[in-house]
């Protein structure tokens, strides 16, 4: 089946570099996807707690666009990839629901029969791409690059969605950073959420499980994070300055895309590491002197 | 809570097994019905507090929810703390030993609560929050972050709270991802269709 990219609203504002380093290792491999045509919001995991018709109805916008194109949704965003997969389970369970989003969607010419696959971005690039594809074009392994895998919550969780990972130890995230060559250290909090639903509610009490993250990568010896979701990524990098630490040391998060381009050999410009809040360009000097 | 003997109106599981009647039995099958919530399978085993990340910050945590509503105790449920602070993780509903969707309960709650009990809610930031994200939607067919956290700061902190993220915003801006510029879909007039269209079927 043929794929579309739905960048999701994260992608096109703080979570930049994760777009543009995916488009970037893409292009790299020879992987065109085109966009859901005019996309929209999927309602987050936020739209479930005002309307369950709403919460429904937005994902299922999304699903029909992508089902005119005869194609399968990649999503880069947890919450989305969360929302569009938890949406077409529950509408392919429930025919009586199905009718009902049927019935919003006919005011937009648009209807839902259930046809779409909904698919993270990390399962496409481990089982759709493949390894052996990205391995064959690694040409600067980061050989010694101590980084540890951070899966959040909603990539994996619940096992109703995630068709491709492991929902109490995930690797795929793993077996990726394996690939650049870099070492992937064990630790406990792969999928310890980092509370980024409520940085805006409540903010100090997020900080609190981001900053229990950030000290246990340090513990275990990290140089990095590497994730992929672009509300761990903001607010493990874009509010790692908010975070009252003892330490001083700042810990670079990668987006997965970011660190694959770099064993690609792509540019750092077009993997926009200069977006990332915490800079990389320090850890990485032994691997790029230039 | 009216105790009261035998068969329950609504013929529900959990209102039989603890006696809950009137207002507290509709409330609880309300739930019941939309979510496919089998409360009345909880064991208060804790495997849901235990794993919560947010537990500790929580005035009641997922487990005594979960009691609370077995004895459809309504108002403590929509008072809480709790509801507010569920990061919609699924963790407790990985590890539920009987299947509970918690994570879809807490989101059944806080909906009760923001469209018929508002003057329960604990966290009127998070009303706030939840309206703003819904209206920022239907404004540009995706979220504007920068519109919508504006807004968001202005309603709950006024000017000068939203002026303490003033270096924040820079900074985000600098780096080119806030841009002055509005993103928006194509087909905003009949995307904005399901608003109304979902607010009719809904009444």
């Amino acid at each position: 089946m043929k794929s579309a990219y739905f960048p999701g609203c994260s992608l096109l504002g703080t979570a930049k570099e994760y777009d543009l380093s995916n488009r970037a290792v893409f292009r790299e491999l020879g992987v065109e996807l085109p966009e859901v045509e005019d996309w929209s919001c999927c309602g987050s995991t936020a739209t479930p707690s005002y309307s369950r018709l709403l919460s429904l109805v937005l994902p299922a916008r999304n699903l029909a666009l992508a089902e005119r194109m005869g194609s399968s949704i990649v999503a880069p965003c947890a919450a989305c990839f969360n929302r569009l997969a938890m949406t077409n389970l529950s509408l392919r369970e429930d025919g009586e629901m199905r009718d009902r989003v049927n019935e919003v969607l006919s005011t937009l010419n648009l209807n839902y029969n259930g046809k779409v696959e909904v698919r993270h971005l990390l399962d496409f690039y481990l089982n759709e791409i493949d390894l052996e594809t990205l391995s064959k074009h690694v040409v600067k392994p980061l050989d010694g690059l101590r980084a540890v895998p951070y899966y959040g919550c909603l990539t994996v969780r619940p096992k109703t969605i995630n068709t491709f990972d492991d929902t109490l130890n995930p690797s795929s995230l793993d077996q990726l950073i394996d690939v650049t060559g870099a070492e992937c250290l064990e630790w406990m909090n792969k999928t310890k959420c980092c509370g980024a639903s409520l940085i805006i509610t409540k903010e100090d009490v997020a900080l609190k499980l981001t900053k229990g993250l950030l000290l246990d990568a340090e513990r275990v010896g990290a140089q990095c994070i590497v994730v992929a979701c672009p509300f761990c990524h903001f607010n493990l990098d874009a509010k790692q300055g908010d975070v009252k630490r003892m330490s001083k040391k700042e810990i670079p998060i990668l987006y997965f895309t970011q660190l694959l381009g770099l064993a690609l050999g792509i540019d750092w410009k077009e993997l926009a590491l200069d977006k990332n809040s915490v800079s990389p360009f320090g850890m990485l000097r032994k691997w790029f002197p230039e | 809570m009216t105790v009261m003997q035998g068969q329950t109106k609504a013929g529900n599981p959990l209102a039989e097994v603890y006696r809950v009647s009137g207002e507290d039995e509709e409330f609880l099958q309300k739930i019941i019905d939309v979510e496919g919530v089998k409360a009345h399978a909880c064991l208060s085993c804790g495997s849901c507090s235990g794993s919560c990340p947010l537990s500790f910050s929580m005035d009641y945590t997922p487990r005594q929810i979960m009691r609370f509503l077995q004895l459809g105790m309504k108002e403590k449920v929509l008072s809480s703390s709790t509801i507010w602070l569920c990061a919609s993780c699924y963790g407790c509903t990985v590890l539920c030993p009987r299947e509970i969707k918690i994570t879809d309960v807490m989101g059944a709650l806080k909906r009760i609560a923001i469209n018929e009990y508002k003057d329960l809610i604990a966290s009127k930031s998070s009303y706030t929050y939840y309206n703003t994200f819904m209206k920022s939607i239907e404004k540009n067919g995706i979220i504007d972050e920068k519109s919508f956290f504006i807004t968001y700061q202005l309603k709950t902190r006024g000017l000068l709270g939203l002026l303490n993220y003033a270096p924040f915003g820079y900074s985000l801006f600098r780096k080119g991802k806030i841009s002055l510029r509005t993103h928006k879909i194509r087909q905003l007039d009949s995307f904005r269709m399901i608003f109304r269209k979902t607010g009719q079927m809904e009444q």
